[in-house]
């Protein structure tokens, strides 16, 4: 399977590829659903908060009294239970994302969670299936073997998601940092730091799978709706039967990456190690399963 | 060089600019729409009116309003015209008109923020035209060449 690998053509092949995915029209399309969806999930939670800070002078209170009370309505009982049940964690875990870290920036890394593995699919999807269709990979194929294209395209389709991803949470992290300067610099460097990490280690076994489904396709958009489809449909699948059935089937959840998310945010560090252990093994078993199957396909 | 030649990320930034296009017309539309109207509303004729005026006066007064129209109109020109200009991969057209829009944005967002107006939602008004900057003149600079 890892005949003729050669790790000096998989770094011609990603940087390559990572360049290739900026110039074609899925690539570009990626990096602004990516930014404008981020911030756009930012601004839902940013966007009150600031009113709040804004409209206290008017109301006779200081913005250091605004602040407070912020961070007094972030731990409050409500929004406690809204996280909780957002996230299915429990509560000491929900207590320490909105008490011991920045309550602020936790809710909008727990929404981004969410969001990300979609994200990642339009960033993924083509790994090789227009070239595919095309016939092109053929012309590559005088030049290295099968293994260095298709490892090459997945570190540098995860290179080019990380680069929009690290745009996105520092923008995120300065304007929270410098401009609503709720939390000090530290715990927003910090939560930005571990939300970063906890972004990239989800998306590495979606990359993985995208570049599995790719590998079965020849047109780049049936690869990009099968993609969706293999991220979207276990889990509406698993939620449906969880709500219609008398047994508790979230556990299902664990048998993909989705359910072990929040964990990766967790404030038990055995925990947070356990669920990077769990996506790299995902990572690794979709990234096997993509290359076994590009190594005996016809191209 | 040939129409096939053009890069799928030049034929996806035509049609962003094609969209953009027409939600700035909408923009310019609304804005006139909205000094018309208050223009028209008698003071202290309503309660809603007089709401309006002041709002209006808090955000800047009809000078603004009237701006903001005319911001979005000339970018939306821009923005037709380069996206004309990437699909038939033009030099002036595309490259230069294209930075000019990418500019004239920022600028405008640059203005209003420096009029104390600086918001979240402006980090993501500035993600399309910085990212036209970048891509027109570092990764399309061989391309736009007709």
């Amino acid at each position: 399977m890892l005949d003729g690998f050669n790790p000096r053509h998989v770094r011609i092949v990603g940087s390559y590829w990572m360049r290739f995915s900026l110039r074609t029209g899925g690539g570009l399309v990626a990096v602004l659903l990516a930014l404008v969806t981020g911030l756009t999930v930012a601004q839902v939670f940013i966007t009150p908060v600031e009113n709040v800070i804004a409209g206290a002078p008017e109301l006779g209170h200081t913005e250091d009294e605004a602040i407070d009370e912020i961070g007094r309505i972030a731990q409050s009982e409500q929004i406690v239970n809204m996280v909780e049940w957002l996230t299915g964690q429990d509560q000491s875990e929900v207590e320490y994302l909105l008490g011991e870290q920045p309550a602020l920036l936790s809710v909008i890394w727990l929404l981004l969670l969410v969001c990300f593995p979609f994200l990642t699919a339009l960033s993924s999807f083509n790994q090789t299936a227009g070239d595919i269709g095309s016939r092109g990979l053929r012309y590559l194929l005088l030049r290295t073997e099968r293994a260095n294209i298709y490892v090459g395209r997945a570190i540098g389709s995860t290179l080019f998601s990380l680069g929009s991803l690290l745009l996105l949470i520092v923008m995120v992290a300065l304007y929270v940092g410098l401009k609503l300067r709720l939390y000090s610099f530290g715990d927003v460097l910090g939560s930005s730091v571990t939300a970063c990490l906890a972004l990239v280690l989800l998306s590495l076994p979606y990359i993985a799978l995208c570049g599995w489904v790719s590998a079965m396709f020849d047109s780049a958009f049936a690869a990009l709706a099968m993609c969706l489809v293999a991220i979207g449909v276990p889990i509406v699948f698993i939620k449906i039967a969880d709500g219609v059935s008398d047994m508790d089937l979230a556990w299902m959840e664990r048998l993909t990456p989705w359910g072990w998310k929040y964990e990766l945010l967790s404030g038990d560090i055995g925990i947070r190690l356990l669920a990077c252990a769990v996506m790299l093994g995902f990572t690794a078993l979709f990234g096997a399963l993509g290359l076994m199957h590009f190594h005996r396909r016809d191209l | 060089m040939s129409e096939a030649k053009r890069p799928g990320g030049l034929t996806a930034l035509a049609v962003i600019n094609f969209i953009f296009c027409a939600f700035e017309l909408l923009s310019a539309l609304g804005a006139v729409f909205l000094a018309v109207f208050i223009d028209k509303v008698d003071e202290g004729s309503t309660e809603d009116g007089n709401n309006m005026r002041q709002a209006i006066e808090d955000a800047g007064g009809m000078e603004w309003i009237w701006a903001s129209a005319a911001a979005s109109s000339i970018l939306a020109v821009l923005l037709l015209m380069a996206g004309i200009g990437y699909l038939q991969q033009k030099r002036f057209l595309g490259r230069t008109v294209g930075t000019a829009y990418a500019l004239l944005a920022l600028a405008f967002y640059f203005t209003y923020a420096g009029f104390g107006r600086f918001d979240f939602s402006l980090l993501i008004d500035i993600v399309y035209p910085a990212l036209t900057l970048l891509m027109l003149n570092l990764m399309f600079k061989d391309d736009l060449v007709n």
